[in-house]
């Protein structure tokens, strides 16, 4: 399914007038950076896509899956880690009542 | 911080201003969902809509009101394009001759419009949309 959106002339004029002055700037998919990309090879492309998931687990990111209160197995009960047990970036404001 | 991948990332960057992140964002007339590809419409995230204003194009079929589809990309010559002129947007077919380049309408009303000066052609026309 695409999401495509709709613009009035006068909408585009300023968008384009936008551009224009550089206030946006689109990406060059011929720059330096995706050439280098395009040059690895697959194995050193999934090799550097895996350095993402270090920087994702730094970041707060949790590889353990969400509970699924809709299986059999499912037992509410069961601890868990929350974002109270200290992952770096995620912090509990504030216990108890307001 | 981990050793940062040596991977490009996919951006259109904002630099500031009351602009937008066009085309992602919604348009001032609003967003469609729709799947083009089963009508052999590709669509990108270069795509996007234009309401048709006026009837320069009526002899393509394009009517005052259509919904025209559009995607960002280089236009050749005999294209219906979305063209900015002298800060002005508008619809017409463009037409390159050697190193002269025009705007054409499909409306014999309309005489050619040579482009000089101020001028850019933002997107080629891919599909229509029309409401009855």
């Amino acid at each position: 399914m695409s999401v495509v959106s709709i613009y009035s002339y006068a909408r585009l004029a300023e968008l384009f007038a936008y551009e224009k002055s550089g206030a946006i700037e689109t990406e060059d998919e011929q720059s330096d950076e995706w050439l280098d990309w395009y040059r690895m090879t697959p194995a050193e492309r999934w090799e550097e896509s895996q350095k993402l998931w270090p920087t994702y687990l730094a970041l707060g990111g949790s590889l353990d899956p969400e509970p699924d209160s809709e299986s059999p197995f499912d037992d509410p009960q069961a601890w868990r880690e929350s974002i109270a047990h200290g992952r770096p970036g995620v912090r509990v404001l504030r216990r108890g009542g307001v | 911080m981990p050793t940062q991948p040596r991977m490009p990332q996919r951006r259109i960057r904002y630099k500031g201003g009351a602009g937008s992140l066009f085309p992602s964002e919604e348009g001032d007339l609003g967003r469609m969902e729709m799947d083009l590809s089963a009508i052999g419409i590709p669509t990108s995230q270069n795509s996007f809509a234009v309401r048709v204003e006026g009837n320069s194009m009526i002899d393509a079929g394009i009517n005052d009101g259509d919904i025209l589809l559009v995607e960002k990309r280089e236009a050749k010559s005999g294209d219906i394009v979305v063209a900015a002129i002298d800060g002005q947007v508008t619809i017409k077919y463009y037409i390159a001759d050697g190193d002269r380049y025009y705007l054409r309408s499909a409306n014999s009303n309309y005489p050619d419009r040579e482009l000089e000066g101020d001028w850019s052609i933002r997107a080629v026309g891919v599909g229509l949309i029309r409401k009855f």
